[in-house]
């Protein structure tokens, strides 16, 4: 019996081994790029035509200087914040209820409204590009935050509702039975028994829904039109000018985008495994 | 209990947050009783030349403080939807820098306002002499009306390492056999330096290079009367120019293995890596080599236009300024344009970044700014009074706007680098091309 | 398996529920509402239109787009045929690295917050940012790439990533799948969480292996999560526009000219909106086809 143990713990580090050897090298290769423009970003422009490897001779921050005190990063640094942590807020709440209706309800139509969020997605963002600034236009939301911040929970919508859906489904029912029987009303049941065991699906969509809103490019270029007003994504794209690429403006800026997010994320990424210690469907 | 008051006074404060941001968003700045014209730029990029324009605004505003001039610079390769979007919604800005063809494709669409008083005036008053060749302003001329007025000039050029070509006692070469004899003979692989560089991928800018070998061979996209002949009356003229163009990477191997992906950037960067004795290159390659290499840039040179078979020619694309049709102050709006043409006024923007934008007057050039560095003082002698348009001989073409942005005549250089087609065949193909861009565009017109 | 509430006095219930699942679907109905739906019907309508000069704008052009595109485009098909292998092998491969990933860092292991941080990175890079580094990556001679594979002594001459046709199709790929993965691995990662213990003691009990327990609990139970995701990836992909305009343009030789950059030409080079409209249409009622298809597979599961 304890003989059998030994070789299981065994087995057991091995196993261990093997996932930490891979993660680490799956890892290397997502944060390579990042990494060296990092790296890149604090040496001479001109050491980045040497062709080799290595580490700066030199470290300068004067293109962060240069960045800081001549562009308008903050400034778009923060609206980007501001546009992608609110569209977020929206986003999250409106495809958990969307999820939940599909997931519990089942109404008539309900699964066509979802095949139908779907469409909105195939068609070419390109194409949706004209009709959706006229629209905006006749709002009166043209070049307002405003207007992103309510346009990207569209977007998003699709994959935050089949996304929830589907993670609904898969918490067993007899729970959330048990309670009403107790006399719980389905806002109980949905409050206090689905969304703590949610947590990861929720994390997910949020992060989905921020980074789409982070990322996004087409949509706030055309209908964001003053300098000030500016996500990340369009003031670092000023810096991929007609003249050629601004390595001394970019690698920074790209750097000090990332970074606070990495940080973010390292705080965030406990509510991706909340479900695990939330109790409720733990056997 | 502790958990659950937590969870309610975290949502609460979540929905307050909310609330205070989607306020502050809504509430924007008051409108003033003064004209406000928008301005939208594709040139003014980074803090160097974005201070400058600040300044002349600044300028502007304290001689004119009724007209408010806001600049928005329309950031990276996605001008167009931008623009074109704007269009659509009636919704372009009062005044916009454009690229070389934007003015005459919004005119196509009926948004620009024709600009036919300025050239009047100018004439008269001997401005329009001053410019620095016609083909500058020909370009905007259109259906009988001009939809916009030049202001400065986006040039190409060869530069090349003086040093490299003095130890092999070679003259700087004028016409093309110089010029090949030059490559061949300063491609050095030992030391890691290729004979020539140049952008060959897929990009817009690769088009704009194949130009200049284009008509020194006395080919080109049009004919006088703007009709289509690049694979027709033009193609043997224009095959010998591919070929040359190609041969340094396709025969002789003397360019870097990869430049069928490279954009401007991937070539400028083996330049100023000093690993090339000759680089096709934008103006701007100037300003990168003081800035980047302020070593190396004693030792390089700019060459003048080359002799092709046919003619000494060069490429310069004017971009030209132009009012659109959904402005409410279009007096204003010209006011602005000419106070912003006038005679030396944009000097600042041309020092900011040397080479990168170029005057559109003859007299703006006896500014000593251009004669003290030798570069500049290269490209005013050897290559300026060559330049002609992508659109060579022909006047204002609107498809042309069409034609250079889906990168149609960089298409054949790319196809023969990369080896998927024949410089026969890849000429054939995007003469094709272009030919659907006329017919489109005469369909349309016609109905 | 998992009946609806079927008990007395059904009918009022049966009301009381489908009022309150319609008012938690209606916050989602009136974004989409709101925002996409007249944008969407009008995109589709423009594509029975053609753009005339001078003013007048787009005209009704009936099915012309549609004719014109059936019968005489070579480079749609092209770009149709390049995109749908594009789609097929990008889900393909991040579906896999996602699953692998996500198996990885549901394990026990020390450190996982950090592995988990570091995963996402790709993710919170602008995709016009990510074009410019891995051009810069990729390029033959200064490339990180090429410099690591020399300095490593692996390669003696620069490998051509972008420049040759099929290489540069590759190349885009794994761009594609470096951008993407970390949304797979998240997503799947939640669905793996969402999985409840008392399966896994119970393929334990029946003295299933680790593998097994993957192979006969994870997967299963992870279907919902994946038709999801891989259905929404390509659809994502199918629309990939950004990163493929600023690193190769779309070349070398169109080698890596997809639908969307074709659709983005034509609408805003070549001012044919209409006929753009009509190659998105086409797309979409091949992208809904297939969707339709894809999610029967769902139905079945759910049922």
């Amino acid at each position: 019996m304890s003989d059998r143990r030994v070789k299981r713990t065994r087995k057991r580090g091995l196993k261990t081994v093997l996932v930490y050897v891979l993660l680490i090298v799956a890892c290397f290769f997502a944060v390579t790029p990042v990494v060296w423009t990092a790296l890149c970003s604090v040496r001479p422009i001109s050491e980045l035509y040497l062709g080799k490897i290595t580490l700066p001779r030199v470290l300068t921050f004067e293109y962060y200087k240069r960045v800081l005190d001549q562009t308008m990063f903050i400034s778009y640094f923060l609206n980007s914040v501001k546009v992608a942590g609110l569209a977020t807020i929206i986003s999250t709440f409106i495809g958990a209820t969307a999820g939940y209706s599909l997931s519990r309800f089942r109404v008539p139509g309900g699964h066509q409204y979802g095949v139908f969020l779907l469409l909105i997605q195939m068609f070419p963002p390109v194409l949706l590009v004209i009709p959706l600034f006229l629209l905006i236009k006749g709002f009166g939301l043209l070049n307002t935050h405003l207007g992103l911040i309510c346009l990207y929970p569209t977007l998003t919508l699709p994959f935050t509702t089949w996304m929830l859906r589907g993670f609904f489904d898969t918490i067993p029912r007899q729970l959330e039975e048990a309670a009403m029987i107790d006399g719980a009303t389905w806002l109980q049941s949905f409050l206090k028994i689905i969304l703590p065991v949610s947590g990861p699906g929720i994390a997910t969509v949020a992060i989905y829904s921020f980074l789409l809103a982070w990322n996004e490019f087409i949509f706030a270029l055309v209908l964001v039109q003053t300098k000030a007003l500016r996500t990340l994504p369009l003031g670092l794209a000023a810096y991929m000018e007609d003249f050629g690429i601004r390595w001394d403006l970019l690698l920074p800026s790209a750097t000090m985008a990332a970074l606070p997010m990495m940080i973010f994320f390292m705080f965030m990424q406990r509510f991706l495994v909340k479900g695990l210690t939330a109790g409720a469907v733990k056997g | 209990m502790g958990p659950a008051v937590m969870r309610k006074i975290n949502i609460t404060l979540l929905v307050l947050i909310s609330c205070v941001l989607l306020a502050a968003t809504t509430l924007s700045a008051a409108p003033s009783g003064k004209v406000n014209l928008r301005f939208w730029t594709t040139h003014i990029y980074g803090p160097e030349l974005e201070q400058a324009m600040k300044e002349l605004l600044d300028q502007w505003h304290r001689e004119n403080p009724d007209i408010r001039v806001t600049y928005e610079n329309i950031p990276g390769g996605d001008v167009q939807a931008k623009f074109m979007t704007a269009a659509k919604g009636d919704n372009l800005p009062d005044i916009v820098d454009g690229w070389s063809y934007q003015a005459l494709q919004l005119a196509q669409m009926g948004k620009v306002l024709p600009l036919d008083d300025i050239y009047a005036e100018w004439s008269k008053s001997g401005v329009l002499a001053d410019i620095v060749n016609e083909s500058a302003y020909r370009k905007f001329y259109w259906k009988g009306h001009y939809w916009g007025i030049p202001w400065e000039l986006d040039i190409r050029v060869i530069a090349y390492r003086k040093d490299l070509l003095e130890k092999k006692g070679l003259a700087v070469p004028t016409t093309w056999e110089d010029f090949e004899k030059a490559v061949l003979a300063t491609h050095d692989p030992k030391n890691n330096i290729y004979g020539l560089t140049y952008a060959a991928g897929f990009f817009n800018f690769t088009g704009q290079i194949f130009v200049p070998f284009m008509v020194q061979a006395g080919g080109g996209i049009l004919n006088k009367e703007g009709k289509l002949v690049f694979a027709t009356d033009n193609f043997e003229a224009n095959l010998k120019a591919l070929k040359f163009m190609t041969s340094f990477a396709t025969v002789h191997k003397v360019t870097p293995p990869g430049i069928g992906s490279y954009d401007w950037d991937d070539s400028c960067a083996i330049f100023l890596a000093g690993r090339a004795a000759f680089s096709i290159e934008r103006g701007n390659v100037i300003t990168r080599l003081l800035t980047e290499r302020p070593d190396l840039a004693p030792k390089v040179g700019i060459l003048p236009a080359l002799k092709g078979p046919a003619a000494r020619l060069a490429a310069g694309f004017c971009n030209p300024l132009f009012i659109s049709a959904d402005t409410k102050y279009p007096d204003e709006a010209k006011k602005f344009i000419l106070w912003l043409t006038e005679k030396g006024r944009t000097m600042a923007l041309f020092k900011a970044r040397p080479g990168q934008m170029w005057p559109v007057r003859k007299s703006d050039y006896k500014d000593p700014f251009f004669k003290n560095n030798h570069l500049l003082n290269d490209v005013v002698k050897g290559v300026l009074p060559y330049i002609v348009d992508m659109a060579y001989p022909a006047p204002g073409v609107p498809e042309m706007g069409a034609i250079d942005g889906e990168k149609m005549f960089a298409a054949p250089v790319n196809d023969v680098i990369t080896g998927s087609r024949t410089p026969e065949e890849a000429l054939k193909a995007a003469h094709k091309n272009m030919q659907r861009v006329f017919d489109q565009s005469k369909a349309t017109q016609a109905r | 398996m998992m009946g609806r509430v079927r008990g007395i006095g059904t009918a009022r219930k049966w009301f009381r529920k489908h009022r309150i699942g319609y008012l938690l679907i209606l916050p989602s109905c009136l974004f989409v509402l709101g925002f996409i739906i007249i944008p969407l019907f009008e995109g589709i309508s423009l594509s029975l239109t053609t753009e005339e000069f001078g003013g007048r704008g787009a005209v009704f052009a009936g099915a012309a787009n549609y004719v014109s595109l059936f019968r005489s485009d070579a480079a749609f098909w092209q770009a149709m045929l390049r995109t749908l292998v594009w789609a097929i092998a990008t889900v393909a491969i991040v579906y896999c690295t996602g699953l692998a990933l996500s198996t990885l860092l549901n394990q026990d292991i020390r450190g996982r917050a950090i592995f988990r941080s570091l995963l996402l990175i790709p993710w919170v890079i602008p995709n016009i940012v990510v074009a410019s580094i891995w051009r810069w990556m990729y390029h033959d001679q200064f490339g990180f790439i090429n410099s690591a594979l020399t300095g490593l002594g692996l390669i003696s001459q620069p490998i051509q990533w972008l420049s040759d046709p099929t290489l540069a199709f590759i190349s885009v790929i794994m761009v594609f799948v470096w951008k993407y993965t970390p949304f797979m691995t998240i997503t799947l990662l939640a669905g793996m969480q969402s999985i409840s213990h008392d399966y896994y003691e119970a393929a334990q009990i029946d003295g299933a292996s680790s593998f097994q327990s993957f192979l006969y609990v994870t997967l299963p139970l992870l279907k919902p999560v994946s038709i999801t995701s891989t259905l929404l990836l390509s659809i994502w992909a199918f629309n990939h526009f950004d990163i493929l305009y600023v690193l190769t343009g779309g070349g070398p030789s169109k080698a890596t000219t997809l639908l969307s950059i074709e659709i983005y030409n034509r609408a805003f080079f070549s001012l044919d909106i209409g006929y753009a409209a009509a190659m998105g249409c086409v797309m979409l009622l091949g992208l809904l086809g297939f969707a339709v298809l894809y999610l029967k597979s769902y139905a079945q599961t759910a049922a």
